[in-house]
């Protein structure tokens, strides 16, 4: 008795998951997004993320000042030193998102920004050679903020 | 008698093993194990690269215990090269620790109802799972993978807003859990299936040395945290859960291990919400300055052995330091399951082949450990020469890095 | 030989157990020592011929069930250093565990060692894995078979999807 009721409750909850892109699939995704770029429906956003959200790695080529720390301890290789060897080139394709990088920036040149969806269909468009200045979503410029530490 | 030989393909199990069962009728008579779908010689690609990139590879060799290892590994380069970590660091470690166990007791929970065939009992207990992943998040950044170690303390400080949503973290388990803990320890649903299933008696625990909840459920009085303390484990008082203080006797079956994590998932409760008390102020690094900590770790030489009791059992590495360089010169890796491993054959010996999946997940395996796989780069690299792009700074780096 | 498979509840001094060992063993025993800290939980870590391996463990387990943790090898060059782990009074009390590390220095052409699966089954997991990391030969061992690779003769090789339903036992 104690088990229907559990499940019961369990049932009638708010749900977790947030679907994406529409509560409901629709019968052609295709079409369903021109319908979105009409104006016609909305879609479902992604959840709001906490400001200390581990993203993609931003970086601000101006502040480098081009020591090479963060390429000593990239674990997966994502950072490469820049063509003319003063700044650094970072391939999000290979980032395993530790955040190592941003610890070791003496400058903090590079940060964590919140943004999550980084797929791409051309591997080259994943290359970030620099990201300018940045703002989180509501939580101000993202250089500015102190890290936890 | 006729015996048949089944081999077992992965999605049987639902662990990336080869199983080979012999069977007489639906009986297993004899069982094999083979490894090696995941190998991928993850210790010795850690050779190629600094410590430094080590840290996140040991993070990343399972996803579940991914601070048990990683802060393994930074416990024994911190007692080879000395470092002594400050206290607020180790109640730190020590409460990622237990909310790492948190997580990965709900997830074995799920598993374990999935498998039985109860998808609704699954979805209840991962939608309660949502609120520790929701805390990591927001605490560290990351649901899983949570890079909480370094060399020296944590990556992650708390002030009093994240001690507050622990709290309320802890006041939701305690309303949510004992509804839970009475569908899945009183109910029929899981207790006439898992009872009887899977037994591991006491004795052969004991020559098998097995390891963590499979040990405790099967009556041994063992726990790392209680026997030898680490961390802040020391300053509170930690006893290893028993299955025969809440059910009046234990068996060593599947259902034993079941109520056994309900229990740890309680005591981990307790932990975190003692801890939360005592938390002393301070650094959360030993050493701040990065040059610092390379040139310490540089002229740090030796061995160690260090274990941690991560959510499946011991965890267990051995680092060789070599002198002049930030690597390694030896790392061995023995998880949990790399030991519990050994007894599988004789737990699925004279039971049902439809409950091989049953028997096997109920140690809760994690086969990403037990063969050491997650290389982030696809093949072994030579080992990064200290760059050094700009001339600027140089000058003083070499003053302060020069042993 | 197959212990007692119990736990004591009383632990037996470390000291104590270093100095037997240290009385047995004498000059066979290399560089044993004992480290307590508050950093680390004590271990007591030793030396000795691979002739006495076996005898080291009956002595341990007159003190209570050695719980054998991991068996790892380094490959030195001139030789290879063979690390047995072992705990002892893993259920007598709170801080009472004792670590014992027992290394064996094998040359580099011996290449044979005792199996110790016959007193802790779970010992073969670790020997299997060294047999074809490192090379070595294990007197004993029921299954000799690769663990990790796949390959009859030991080599290392990555293992590939379709190695799964052949199998070589």
């Amino acid at each position: 008795m104690s088990t229907l009721f559990f499940l019961l409750r369990q049932a009638c909850r708010k749900r977790l998951t947030n679907l994406f892109p529409f509560p409901h699939m629709p019968e052609s995704l295709i079409e369903a997004l021109h319908v979105v770029q009409e104006g016609g429906m909305e879609m479902n956003r992604p959840l709001p993320t906490p400001p200390s959200l581990w993203g993609k790695v931003a970086y601000n080529r101006e502040r480098c000042t081009g020591c090479g720390n963060c390429l000593e301890r990239c674990p997966s290789g994502a950072i490469e030193p820049s063509a003319d060897k003063k700044k650094v080139e970072i391939d999000i394709a290979f980032c395993c998102f530790c955040g190592r990088c941003v610890d070791s920036c003496p400058v903090s040149a590079l940060a964590m920004s919140d943004e999550f969806l980084c797929s791409s269909l051309d591997r080259r468009e994943m290359r970030l050679a620099d990201s300018g200045p940045l703002r989180l979503s509501g939580e101000g410029d993202l250089w500015s903020l102190e890290r936890k530490r | 008698m006729d015996v048949l030989t089944l081999p077992l393909n992965p999605s049987g199990s639902l662990e990336p093993l080869a199983i080979t069962v012999s069977l007489d009728g639906d009986r297993i008579v004899d069982a094999r194990i083979r490894h090696g779908a995941l190998h991928r010689g993850i210790e010795e690609m850690a050779l190629h690269w600094n410590l430094f990139q080590v840290l996140p590879l040991a993070e990343r060799i399972c996803g579940f215990c991914s601070l048990s290892n990683a802060l393994t590994f930074a416990r024994a380069v911190e007692t080879i090269a000395g470092i002594v970590v400050p206290p607020r660091a180790r109640y730190l470690r020590t409460l990622f620790l237990e909310l790492e166990r948190i997580s990965s007791h709900f997830l074995w929970l799920a598993t374990a109802c999935h498998i039985a065939g109860h998808e609704a009992l699954m979805m209840a207990v991962l939608s309660l799972r949502e609120r520790v992943l929701d805390m990591l998040e927001g605490l560290t950044g990351k649901r899983s993978n949570c890079g909480v170690a370094a060399f020296g303390g944590t990556r992650v400080n708390l002030d009093d807003a994240d001690i507050k949503a622990l709290e309320e973290m802890i006041a939701f388990y305690r309303r949510e859990l004992p509804p839970l803990q009475e569908v899945l320890v009183e109910g029929p649903l899981l207790r006439f299936r898992l009872q009887g299933v899977g037994v591991l008696p006491k004795e052969v625990a004991v020559r098998h040395g097995v390891v963590g909840p499979v040990a405790r459920a099967s009556g041994l009085y063992v726990d790392l945290r209680w026997s030898s303390p680490y961390e802040a484990y020391g300053d509170f008082d930690v006893q290893p859960r028993q299955v025969s203080d809440l059910m009046g006797r234990s068996r060593g079956d599947a259902f034993d291990r079941m109520v056994l994590r309900i229990m740890e998932l309680r005591q981990s409760l307790e932990i975190i919400e003692t801890l939360l008390q005592g938390i002393p102020g301070g650094n959360v690094l030993a050493v701040k300055k990065d040059r610092r900590l390379a040139a310490l770790l540089r002229d740090a030489e030796g061995r160690a052995l260090v274990s941690v009791e991560g959510p499946r059992g011991e965890s267990l590495q051995r680092v060789t330091l070599c002198r002049g360089k930030i690597a390694l010169s030896s790392w061995t890796l023995r998880s949990a399951t790399y030991v519990n491993a050994s007894s599988w054959p004789l737990l699925l010996r004279g039971e049902e082949l439809s409950d091989v999946a049953l028997i096997i997940n109920s140690t809760d395996p994690c086969i990403a450990c037990t063969e050491r796989l997650f290389p982030l780069r696809p093949s072994p690299v030579p080992e990064m020469a200290p760059l050094r792009l700009s001339s600027a700074e140089d000058g003083e780096a070499a003053k302060e890095v020069a042993p | 030989m197959i212990y007692a498979p119990e736990y004591v509840i009383q632990a037996t001094d470390h000291r104590e157990v270093l100095s037997c060992l240290e009385g047995r063993f004498g000059a066979d025993l290399e560089m044993p020592q004992l480290k307590e800290g508050e950093a680390q939980s004590p271990i007591l870590t030793a030396t000795l011929p691979k002739a006495r391996l076996l005898e080291f463990v009956d002595c341990l387990a007159e003190f209570d069930f050695p719980h054998f943790r991991a068996l790892s090898g380094e490959d030195l060059g001139e030789a290879i250093l063979l690390h047995y782990d072992f705990a002892l009074f893993r259920s007598a009390g709170r801080g009472k565990r004792l670590e014992i590390s027992a290394s064996v220095r094998l040359p580099s052409g011996d290449r044979l060692m005792p199996s110790l699966v016959g007193r802790f089954p779970s010992a073969e997991y670790g020997e299997r894995e060294l047999i074809e990391t490192l090379g070595l030969d294990f007197e004993g061992l029921p299954d000799k078979s690769p663990l990790f690779t796949f390959d009859d003769r030991g080599r290392r090789r990555v293992a590939a999807p379709c190695d799964l339903d052949g199998g070589v036992h």
